[in-house]
């Protein structure tokens, strides 16, 4: 793990998977403060200015998306959403909001320690390139020269490509919606034209996976679908147990 | 004068002429026997006439020509003749022979020929009635026999036109089945019923005159109705309109009519009664049906659910001293138990959304690929080291389907291949253009299913029976919200044996205009 313990802040209404969770993440080394409702999380968050916040969407009084707001106001740090499932809405709007990743109710304990590591080590990894070259693996992408290579050679992406590649790497560990991205590389009018999304990304992977005939570039960015891609994190692969 | 007595002065103005020609016939043949042949008597040819006249017109019409013969031949043949003076008494013998002997024959034969007629007119009712019965015995449903039904009334007892009206009184009444479907029939007006039960010596109908317009002589013809009963209840009515001359139905007429009357009224309650059984059994058939499935999902729910309460309680007792390996391994079954509820659950959720028609797809063109790559990354890990060929053809139109469901189609036809095959089976999903769909196939080299399950595959609930006769582990939902997905999105699915040995299953997702995107020079 990291030399320092993380510190996490749990958000969770339900007093027997707060506990859980909370317990499971102490074993695993983490320092954990919990929360049960939107004002509680408030406090410990100005208290303790923890490392990584799991915030379940429906709490009483504020609920999780005023959280998420308030907390965005004054720090990038990361956060995991916890949703029940079919409530796309909800998630599109706190992943809109600020929120790096999602996490489907009920979900097991292996698939959030895979979330809460890339998360972590999105937060030690951005910033460290002074050029802001950025890179994944094999692929590099270099916006002073406008130049993406693969394992040191060239691969011709359009000008819209460029843009949604590098939207998308710039946010490696995250998910990234469909509205933010759309809005990055085409504009806010186009925002719902979804389907731009599916053949520019379809065409990238072509072209990537032309340059990578090991694969290993192939499950770099994740359609999640209805809400946007989920971009692999920049340490090697792996990272799910 | 009545119509009924131009019709009785014309029978009678028929017999009155049938007994002149023949009398003048024979009149004739006498003359020539007698007076040119020279025969002494030929007062015998009369009764001949006598006898065709009581064939013809029966006895009161022989009679009157025996006295007519009796008269004729006293007038014109006995001396003195021209007079009805007789002078020889031997042929006041031959009169008195000629009127008895005339008159018996002819009461004799036309007594013979009304008998003839009578078991003629039986003949005929009873054939009209078998045919009643017959056209209701036959016909699985009364409604289906009662244009045949009005159509054979209409012909056997001399009607214009016949039609059934259905309802609780005459004047609100439904017509069902009609003759004529081309004439209205009149609802309303003076019309004859038909008294039941009425003496040999009393008219069988009755007249009524309701009030309401006479629309039933618009066209000018009497109606006789019929209350068709179960009973108690009136059902409705059988009417009849023919011709006023025609007069009232006869005896043999009004018997047929009121025996169709009797059998439709017995044929519509048949009718609802087995409305009523059909009802009931369809009723019954799906409480068998909710009844079956609420005891498979009570059944699959309480699986995961008794293990999970038996293992917890395990590791929750104080007085079990648990090795840690056997704790974890305990732990492990509770997830695995749990997320088998889940799936469960989700499933359940989703066939809710589907039947319930909560399912609102958008469609969006997307690449085939764009749904693949997720969906076999997510599964990943459930389909383990089963090696996953993707054969996609280089050009390959998007299909316009919704993200969400398409995926989660794809995340169940991958379920389904890790929960019935083995661990390290061939697993190939192929895509090619088909029509106006793109046909998406997940097929692997399983063990398969019977040719005979293929048909039921994604029915809600059903299981392949395994060999041992117990059904497979498997919620019975995956591919039956594969169904209703696919087909929310105006797709079809299928299920083949597979090239590879096992199952494929076909999802057929509808092609997607060329999307439009903004033009862009290439880099």
């Amino acid at each position: 793990m990291t030399e320092r313990r993380a510190n996490i802040l749990l958000v969770e209404d339900d007093d027997r998977t707060r506990r859980a969770v909370a317990a499971n993440l102490e074993g695993h080394g983490y320092g954990v403060r919990a929360a049960a409702d939107g004002e509680e999380a408030l406090v410990l968050w100005e208290l303790r200015r923890p490392d990584l916040i799991l915030l379940d969407l429906g709490l009483p009084g504020i609920d999780g998306i005023g959280v998420l707001r308030r907390v965005r106001r004054d720090a990038t740090t990361p956060v995991i959403v916890l949703s029940a499932r079919g409530e796309e809405r909800d998630k599109v709007e706190a992943l809109d909001d600020g929120a790096d990743d999602y996490l489907a109710k009920p979900f097991g304990m292996a698939e959030l320690h895979a979330r809460v590591r890339a998360a972590l080590r999105r937060t030690l990894v951005t910033g460290i390139d002074p050029d802001g070259v950025l890179e994944i693996g094999s692929l590099r992408l270099d916006p002073e020269r406008r130049l993406v290579t693969v394992a040191g050679s060239d691969v011709h992406l359009t000008p819209r490509e460029y843009e949604l590649l590098k939207v998308l790497l710039a946010n490696a560990g995250r998910v990234v919606t469909r509205g933010r991205l759309l809005r990055a590389v085409w504009g806010t009018a186009y925002a719902g034209e979804g389907h731009y999304l599916h053949v520019y990304m379809g065409q990238i992977r072509r072209k990537l996976a032309a340059a990578d005939p090991n694969g290993n570039l192939s499950d770099l960015f994740i359609a999640e679908p209805g809400v946007g891609y989920r971009v692999r994190g920049g340490e090697p692969k792996a990272e799910d147990s | 004068m009545t119509l009924r007595g131009a019709i009785a002065w014309r029978a009678l103005g028929t017999n009155v002429a049938t007994v002149v020609v023949s009398l003048g016939v024979t009149t004739a043949a006498v003359y020539v026997v007698q007076d040119r042949a020279g025969v002494s008597d030929a007062s015998t040819l009369y009764l001949l006439a006598v006898a065709v006249v009581a064939y013809l017109r029966g006895s009161w019409a022989a009679i009157g020509a025996a006295i007519g013969a009796f008269l004729t031949y006293n007038f014109l043949f006995l001396p003195p003749r021209f007079t009805f003076v007789v002078s020889d008494p031997q042929h006041i013998l031959t009169l008195i022979l000629l009127l008895m002997v005339g008159g018996g024959i002819g009461w004799l034969t036309g007594l013979q020929r009304d008998q003839a007629q009578r078991s003629s007119r039986q003949e005929h009712e009873a054939r009209a009635l078998f045919g009643v019965s017959r056209a209701i015995a036959s016909a699985k449903r009364m409604s289906d026999a009662m244009p045949i039904l009005v159509a054979a009334l209409t012909a056997d007892a001399r009607m214009t036109r016949v039609w059934i009206g259905l309802g609780s009184t005459w004047a609100q009444e439904q017509v069902v089945a009609t003759s004529d479907p081309v004439a209205v029939p009149p609802a309303s007006g003076p019309h004859s019923v038909r008294r039941p039960g009425a003496d040999a010596g009393q008219p069988a109908w009755v007249r009524l005159s309701p009030p309401g317009p006479p629309s039933g002589h618009r066209d000018n013809l009497s109606l006789f109705r019929l209350e068709l009963t179960d009973g108690e209840t009136t059902l409705g009515s059988l009417w009849a309109a023919r011709d006023p001359r025609l007069g009232s139905p006869t005896a043999e007429e009004t018997r047929l009519l009121a025996a169709a009357a009797d059998q439709i009224g017995q044929g519509i309650v048949r009718d609802r009664l087995s409305e009523q059984a059909t009802e009931v059994e369809v009723a019954r058939r799906s409480e068998d049906l909710k009844a079956a499935l609420l005891d498979s999902v009570s059944h699959d729910l309480r699986t995961p659910l008794s293990t999970i309460r038996a293992t917890a309680g395990s590791l929750a007792d104080p007085n079990l001293d648990l090795p840690r390996d056997e704790q974890r391994a305990m732990a492990r079954e509770i997830d695995a138990e749990a997320d088998r509820l889940s799936l469960l659950v989700s499933g359940l959720l989703d066939m809710t959304r589907i039947e319930g028609g909560a399912l609102h797809p958008t469609r969006e063109p997307i690449p085939v690929s764009e749904i693949l790559q997720p969906a076999l990354h997510r599964a990943r890990t459930s389909l383990g080291i089963r090696q996953v060929e993707v054969d996609l053809p280089d050009v390959l139109p998007p299909v316009a389907v919704d993200p969400v469901l398409a995926n989660q189609v794809i995340d169940n036809l991958l379920e389904n291949v890790a929960r019935h095959t083995a661990a390290d089976v061939r697993v190939q999903i192929s895509a090619v253009p088909d029509g106006e769909a793109v046909r998406v196939r997940v097929e692997d080299a399983g063990p398969g299913v019977p040719d005979d399950a293929l048909g039921h595959l994604f029915e809600k609930f059903y299981r392949v029976p395994s060999r041992r006769g117990t059904a497979r582990p498997g919620t019975g939902l995956g591919l039956a919200v594969v169904k209703g997905m696919v087909e929310a999105m105006g797709g079809s699915v299928g299920a083949s044996p597979s090239h590879l040995g096992g199952l494929a299953i076909d999802v057929w997702l509808p092609i997607a205009a060329e999307p439009e995107l903004p033009a862009e020079a290439p880099a």
